[in-house]
């Protein structure tokens, strides 16, 4: 018998101002169903969620909108709330200082002469809370429970609200091992009672313990929906970063063993975190060297670049620039010693939106051109003039505000911001992330140019392709320790993936 | 490549100020001159230049307020204690020299003081992360309860100490008053730092994108400890600056309420209320309305109380251009 479709979504795209989220997007649940969504950062999973929920709108004209057997297009949160579609955020949204009860209940509380009927709304909530498997008092505030516990009452809240289908977004990330099985015993029970879920996590462990199907996309394509127990882990990966195995090109760098001997320009040593982000990561980079940073999504990538730079001060371990060990107390302190870094969030730790060009493109270097505090403008004229036809930055003006230049200019602008100032060592966090394919290959030139100019280069990227392309050797991550590294000819996607998935294998659980 | 010249010319178009852009950009001129205009048609005894000197000589405070506000502002965030400071800076000045100090070391003394609360201000919202409004809203009360206990709530009168005359009534060739100086030189002291200095530049980097600054090797703490201590300063300099023209102060009212004005001047004059853009022109014609606003309706023997609508309305319009729909 053919299971009955609770959602199905298809030719669904979205536009934002210059970017295109989602491209054509097609996929359907089940009744009773635990869709799993993957994909790296970018791939488009929370637009599509947000459009799922009401608070994005899709765009209009094309796409089809089935949820439980008739067409829909949710205007807000609300009116998807009352379809049967509820979400669970990472970050709870709920009420901390309210009891369980009133949590539970909040905007759809039973009344009795206009007044909230307070026993039965008791009664009930803690109906729903054993229905879930935990006993607890619902009369208490919900900020003294545990994480899970406050999971179990946004879900309480749900199903309170006649939900049909159950969106997680990253609801593990924050929770321990025994909390997330006390979860899946709870998806199990909304899967047995016909209620579907869609999953949303980084996690390949979780997802081949509690899913059915796994629906995978890409740079806001829709890629592929297979039933997981038919899709290897290995594949599963390949698939997520766009990589198939069987097409690699193995384009590589020009290798120059040189580098490898020539002086250490940075060096880390056993960095750990207090929160376990990092648990003891090694890096050494050479003089001129592309050190390439491969992991999946919280691996420790950004994280080690952090502490690097002296953006992440409480850390254990041993930095070392040149042969000195140093402990930056501010990213002030580590500019001074010749660092840059290129966050990978170039709009919230970036740009500055309002000034110019100009002034984005010398603001790490006023000090320099400065004599007594007076900034010399011929000079941030000329510097800034030089880089962009160096580097082709296509902008109407030196005194264009930067937020109407595109993102692959924008992204120039910020890299000329830190080549301006000649610096030993540059941090590239994720490059080329939302540039469009022309830009990506002028950033990727660029890079080259930059390490063949004598400066070090530590290259984030979890297009796999691109490091291969960029890199002299490359550092594997995996829950915040090195757990492999590549050089010269050992370098490939496949290589790359191998060493990823295989620390997988070692973590699996059976479903 | 067709496509790619598309885009060019898109962000060429976008670029082209828009009527709103202009309106923020130059707005406050434009009312300061419409305001001027209207004056000189329908106000009697407006088109002289005694009114010139009378508008110069009441916006002097007020305004090293207004600009000391719109570098808080514009690094991102808001100081609402400055009326307190001006009578606290005053404060000290008057029992100086009423004990027979030196009125300028007193002066020194008294800004040094009001130096202090800025650097403890910026501290705390720095490195303590306390939200601006409330913390300087704190201090706005606490510095008044300490300028009315260290005056022993009496009021001083000055008009017998000639430094006090010369700063609040001298006037130079030409009839033209003292306050005319202090007048240009901030003006041209602050254009500059805004324009041309790392400071000024780093002050709106800060406020346009704080975690940016930060990564681009700005050390936002002493940043924003610079700030407000720029804007005690001023503030503290207002003070002095008025209790001179008063000839006397007065602990409880001194400065009551100035704070207000000040970031409504900041407002019409265009500076962008969440930071990233200080437009000090505007600002100083923002301060320049809100005064004239009070003379035209002094001079038409309209109730004062009226001007108060007026400054509202001028506000509300000022901030509904500003205001940036969801995109």
């Amino acid at each position: 018998m053919e299971p009955k479709i609770i959602l199905e979504m298809k030719h669904i795209s979205k536009t934002f101002p210059g970017v295109k989220a989602l491209k054509n997007v097609q996929f359907t649940v089940h009744k009773g169903e635990v869709m799993a969504f993957m994909g790296e950062n970018g791939a488009g999973k929370s637009t599509l969620i947000k459009i799922i929920t009401g608070y994005y709108h899709k765009d209009p004209g094309e796409g089809i909108f089935y949820f439980d057997g008739t067409e829909v297009n949710p205007r807000n949160t609300e009116e998807s709330q009352k379809l049967g579609i509820s979400t669970i955020f990472q970050e709870l949204n709920l009420s901390p200082f309210l009891s369980i009860a009133e949590n539970i209940y909040l905007g759809n509380s039973p009344k009795k002469r206009g007044l909230i009927d307070w026993k039965t709304m008791n009664v009930n909530a803690r109906k729903a809370m054993l229905d879930l498997g935990v006993d607890v008092d619902v009369t208490e505030s919900l900020n003294i429970q545990s994480t899970a516990i406050q999971q179990m009452v946004s879900i309480a809240r749900a199903l309170a609200r006649n939900t049909k289908l159950l969106i997680m977004d990253e609801a593990t990330s924050s929770l321990d091992n025994s909390e997330v099985s006390i979860l899946f015993d709870v998806v199990k029970k909304l899967k047995a009672k016909g209620i579907s879920t869609i999953f949303v996590t980084h996690k390949m462990d979780e997802i081949y313990r509690i899913c059915d199907r796994v629906t995978i996309f890409k740079d806001g394509e829709y890629v592929t929906c297979r039933p997981l127990s038919e899709l290897p882990k290995f594949e599963l990966i390949s698939l997520m970063i766009g990589r198939d195995a069987s097409e690699l090109m193995n384009k590589h760098k020009q290798y120059v063993p040189e580098k490898q001997k020539t002086e250490i320009i940075c060096k880390i040593e056993g960095i750990e975190k207090a929160n376990r982000r990092l648990n003891g990561v090694n890096l050494e980079i050479h003089k001129g060297e592309v050190v390439g940073l491969a992991g999946l999504l919280g691996s420790g990538r950004t994280e080690t670049a952090k502490v690097i730079f002296g953006d992440d001060i409480n850390y254990e371990g041993e930095l070392y620039m040149g042969n000195m060990a140093v402990k930056f107390k501010n990213p002030r302190g580590a500019i001074k010693k010749g660092c840059a870094f290129c966050s990978e969030d170039r709009k919230t730790e970036g740009i500055f939106p309002h000034m110019t060009v100009q002034d984005n493109l010398t603001m790490s270097n006023l000090g320099k051109i400065s004599k007594f505090g007076l900034i010399n403008s011929r000079e941030q004229k000329r510097i800034s003039k030089e880089y962009i036809s160096k580097i082709d930055i296509k902008t109407p003006s030196l005194m264009a505000k930067i937020k109407n230049l595109s993102g692959g200019n924008q992204q120039k602008v910020i890299l000329s911001r830190w080549l301006a100032m000649n610096p030993d060592l540059i941090i590239l966090d994720e490059p080329t992330r939302g540039i469009d394919v022309g830009a990506k290959g002028e950033i990727e030139n660029l890079i080259k140019q930059i390490s063949d100019s004598g400066i070090s280069v530590l290259y984030i990227s979890s297009e796999l392709d691109e490091l291969v392309r960029g890199c002299d050797r490359i550092v594997i991550l995996r829950d915040g320790k090195n757990v492999g590294e590549l050089i010269h000819n050992e370098i490939s996607a496949d290589a790359i993936m191998n060493i990823i998935a295989e620390e997988n294998q070692g973590s699996c659980y059976d479903k | 490549m067709t496509n790619n010249k598309k885009v060019d010319k898109i962000i060429i178009d976008k670029d082209k100020m828009g009527l709103r852009e202009i309106f923020i950009e130059y707005g406050a001129l434009i009312a300061l001159f419409g305001l001027i205009l209207f004056n000189c048609i329908f106000t009697k005894n407006f088109r002289s230049l005694n009114t010139v000197f009378l508008v110069i000589k009441q916006a002097t405070p007020i305004l090293f307020m207004t600009i000391g506000m719109t570098f808080v502002i514009s690094s991102g965030g808001i100081d609402i204690s400055t009326g307190s400071i001006m009578a606290f800076c005053g404060i000290i000045v008057s029992i100086g020299i009423s004990n027979g100090g030196n009125f300028l070391l007193w002066t020194l003394i008294a800004l040094l003081a009001c130096a202090l609360i800025g650097a403890f201000n910026g501290v705390l919202i720095s490195k303590v992360g306390v939200q601006p409004i409330i913390l300087s809203l704190v201090m706005q009360i606490v510095i008044r309860g300490v300028t009315v206990l260290m005056a022993k709530s009496s009021v001083f009168t000055l008009g017998g100490y000639p430094e006090v005359k010369f700063l609040g009534l001298y006037r130079l060739p030409g009839r033209i008053p003292i306050q005319t100086v202090f007048f240009i030189a901030i003006i041209i002291i602050s254009v500059f730092v805004l324009r041309k200095t790392v400071l000024g530049k780093y002050i709106e980097a800060m406020g346009s994108n704080l975690k940016a600054s930060r990564l681009v090797g700005v050390d936002t703490v002493i940043l924003t400890m610079t700030v407000y201590i720029i804007s005690s300063v001023l503030a503290g300099t207002c003070g002095i600056l008025e209790m001179c023209r008063n000839a006397a102060l007065d602990p409880n009212e001194l400065g009551k309420l100035y704070e207000l004005d000040a970031i409504a001047g900041v407002a019409i004059g265009g500076t962008a209320m969440k930071g990233g853009k200080a437009n000090i022109i505007g600002s100083i014609a923002g301060c320049i309305i809100m005064v004239l606003i009070g003379t035209t309706v002094n001079m038409n023997g309209i109730p004062f109380a009226t001007a108060n609508i007026m400054k509202a309305l001028i506000i509300i319009v000022a901030l509904a251009i500003q205001y940036e729909g969801r995109a």
